[in-house]
């Protein structure tokens, strides 16, 4: 997939654990894991509200679009 | 809209309107029974049978049953008039006379005196593929059946079942029709009726063809539930 998803280097920078992110946003350690290595298919909203707001950061800090070739 | 549910889809809309138009035009793929005396299924052998001022008359003897033994076991022959002016005439059949189309009739032999070769052969090479299609779909259907019961309906392994099961009704179809003009070759080439022939009627009820390609529209919708349900999970 094109989008790419740099949760884990705005977690690295805000020096904060996956558990503690997981808790402030109100979803499970696993489905945080899920974001991180980008196997989800959709995020809502009010989940990247909440990361973007625990994070202090954009949007545009958690995901990245690469134009990548098909095939 | 995926491929394979366009195909079903289209199929089985051809097929619903192609039902619908003969039924329409009251095309009868079928004799119909309901006219007939009840009795004329259990009718022998014809004896004889002469023309009588465009009027067949087929003596014929009455067997008291129809059975399922090998010693008992009748094979019916699909007749018609060799001229559409005639009518048959059906004479003791349990002591009563009808009047039935003679393209309403059906002949049957008695495979117990043998008076064919290798009728029974033909029998038994014929309904095994049917007796192998029909386990096979009630094992499918316990299958599926099993895994509705434990919650999975949108599974790939659901929609493969539905989808296996849509393609044996179908085939089910097929080979009874296959039977059908077999069977029908075999007595057309065994059997000689003065003034009558033998026809080809398939005894394959369109129902099968009709839930086969329903089957296989709902085992994609099943899938498409899948990747429906697949997103949802995977939405954070």
């Amino acid at each position: 997939m094109s989008i790419i998803v740099n949760l884990d280097v705005m977690m690295a920078k805000r020096k904060i654990s996956s558990q503690a992110l997981a808790e402030q946003i109100g979803i499970t350690q696993a489905n945080l894991s899920l974001l991180k290595t980008g196997k989800v298919r959709a995020v809502r909203f009010s989940t990247l509200d909440a990361i973007c707001k625990a994070l202090d950061c954009q949007p545009g800090d958690i995901l990245e679009y690469k134009n990548e070739p098909v095939g | 809209m995926n491929k394979k549910l366009k195909i079903y889809s289209g199929l089985f809309l051809l097929v619903v309107t192609f039902l619908i138009v003969t039924s329409r035009f009251n095309i009868d793929y079928a004799p119909p029974i309901s006219r007939c005396p009840p009795d004329y299924q259990k009718l022998e052998y014809v004896l004889c049978d002469q023309l009588r001022d465009s009027v067949y008359i087929l003596d014929t003897i009455y067997a008291g049953g129809f059975s399922f033994n090998l010693k008992q076991f009748y094979w019916g022959i699909e007749v018609a008039p060799s001229s559409i002016h005639y009518k048959a005439l059906l004479s003791t059949v349990a002591d009563q006379t009808y009047l039935v189309k003679v393209n309403e009739v059906s002949l049957y032999v008695p495979t117990g005196k043998d008076p064919l070769p290798n009728l029974k052969k033909l029998f038994f090479i014929t309904e095994i593929p049917q007796v192998i299609i029909g386990i096979w779909i009630v094992l499918l259907i316990f299958k599926f059946i099993r895994k509705i019961r434990k919650g999975d309906v949108f599974v790939s392994q659901v929609s493969e079942y539905l989808e296996r099961t849509g393609f044996l009704l179908i085939a089910y179809y097929v080979v009874v029709f296959i039977r059908c003009i077999w069977y029908a070759f075999y007595m057309a080439n065994h059997v000689y009726l003065a003034g009558l022939h033998v026809v080809f009627r398939s005894h394959g009820n369109w129902m099968y063809i009709v839930s086969g390609l329903g089957l296989l529209i709902i085992s994609q919708i099943i899938i498409m539930g899948k990747d429906l349900k697949e997103d949802v999970d995977l939405t954070v």
